[in-house]
């Protein structure tokens, strides 16, 4: 059993991570709370020319991405009960995440080049602004989060067995599931929700 | 001991040159050039025109605040510099970046006040040369977000690196930094709207780094007042 240093631990209770890495969370989902409720508002105000956009997004792509980011921080997940155990292979589990997580910019590079490709960009219709933005502040919350994610693997010794702070581990994949809830937060506004305009 | 007193006390008057570099920010942008809210991006040159003109003077002290500001906030970027190099001791990397990226900061900050002070300086120059410069200064109020997210995370990667049992400063509040810093860089895209929520008066170019920028400036101010009562420079933990 690898020794505990988490300065959080406390007997009752346990805020996974340690508590001031909350404020980045829920600062966060608050400001992109704001996000969605301005798209939700353009969304209903403008909803024929929004709809005519939309509709050009493929659900295809968008649905494999949600599925590489829930699969990715499934493995964050395991790395962290592999470590508390104390067994080796964390290290791997780690690298399955960083792969799915890289795999998922390669699929938005992807999907963004075909959107290009095509004629629509940053600025050809009030959608694909929201599109493009939103998708491009969580590309980039994606390539901080793997970048953590790198830093963490460093921390394994040679049988990939955890040997940093566990509040670390923890909170490095707080932050990486925080970064998959706002990734099916914007699938399902962006891709999925249709406003059908006045009922 | 007494001397300790009277350094803390220097330090604390230097805190307070962060609050009045805000307040004379707010004042020049607000009651003096009106461009609090910002005006909208897609107003016509003799809109813009006519709104400088209108509030010539105001523009042109305004003008002066926004420099004079930047000439005045850097006792307050000292004493985090200060805390900072204290953290990360011998080999100050994260530190000096911070204080480089605050320096260009606040170039910027002087040439928004000079962006300004052309707008108005000849009422009777062309609605276009007015509104050139006028849009320069609100690109130079704005844009520098950019360079803004790499101070927050820079100073945010100190705080956080910090072993000591006791932090020398709280670690929400690095994390409050990444949190600033990833919010900021939206303001860089302003250039490539004049509607929508990432025009320059939009809700995710301007009123969310406004806001986050208040609530950085209001903890920084808590965070060092608490730090220098704790007498954290002198802090001798390994």
């Amino acid at each position: 059993m690898i020794e505990t240093h988490d300065r959080t631990e406390t007997p009752r209770g346990h805020i996974p991570g340690e508590p001031g890495l909350w404020v980045l969370i829920f600062g966060d989902l608050l400001v992109f709370g704001v996000l969605f409720v301005t798209y939700a508002v353009s969304l209903v105000n403008d909803a024929d020319a929004m709809r005519l956009s939309q509709e050009k997004l493929g659900r295809g792509l968008g649905l494999a991405n949600t599925i590489l980011l829930l699969t990715s921080s499934w493995f964050i997940a395991h790395a962290v009960i592999a470590a508390r155990r104390g067994a080796p292979g964390v290290r791997r589990l780690i690298f399955a995440a960083i792969a799915l997580g890289t795999a998922f910019v390669a699929v938005k590079i992807v999907e963004w080049g075909g959107h290009i490709g095509s004629g629509d960009t940053l600025n050809s219709s009030s959608f694909f602004t929201f599109y493009f933005m939103y998708t491009g502040i969580h590309l980039l919350h994606v390539l901080i989060g793997l970048g953590v994610l790198c830093w963490t693997a460093t921390q394994c010794d040679s049988r990939g067995a955890w040997t940093g702070s566990f509040a670390v581990l923890e909170g490095s994949a707080v932050f990486w599931h925080l970064v998959d809830l706002l990734w099916v937060m914007i699938f399902a506004l962006l891709y999925l929700l249709r406003h059908g305009g006045a009922a | 001991m007494k001397q300790a007193g009277s350094r803390q006390g220097a330090l604390r008057l230097c805190v307070f040159a962060g609050p009045l570099w805000g307040t004379l920010f707010f004042i020049a942008l607000w009651p003096l050039m009106h461009i609090f809210p910002p005006y909208s991006p897609t107003w016509s040159a003799a809109e813009v025109a006519a709104h400088v003109r209108d509030n010539q003077t105001g523009f042109l002290v305004g003008g002066i605040l926004l420099m004079t500001a930047a000439a005045i906030v850097w006792p307050f970027i000292t004493v985090i510099l200060l805390f900072l190099k204290k953290i990360e001791g011998r080999l100050p990397i994260w530190t000096t970046v911070t204080g480089l990226v605050f320096t260009f900061g606040q170039f910027t900050v002087f040439m928004c006040g000079l962006a300004f002070t052309m707008a108005a300086f000849r009422p009777e120059a062309s609605n276009e040369m007015i509104r050139a410069w006028s849009d320069l200064g609100m690109f130079l109020l704005v844009i520098p977000a950019i360079p803004g997210t790499t101070q927050y995370l820079a100073t945010g990667a100190v705080i956080l690196q910090d072993s000591r049992a006791k932090p020398i400063l709280p670690r929400w509040y690095g994390y409050l930094n990444l949190w600033v810093g990833i919010l900021s860089a939206p303001g860089a895209v302003v250039g490539l709207f004049k509607v929508g929520p990432f025009a320059w008066n939009g809700i995710a170019a301007f009123w969310i780094p406004a806001v986050v920028f208040g609530v950085w400036i209001t903890a920084t101010q808590i965070i060092l007042l608490g730090a220098i009562k704790r007498n954290a420079l002198a802090d001798e933990q390994p």
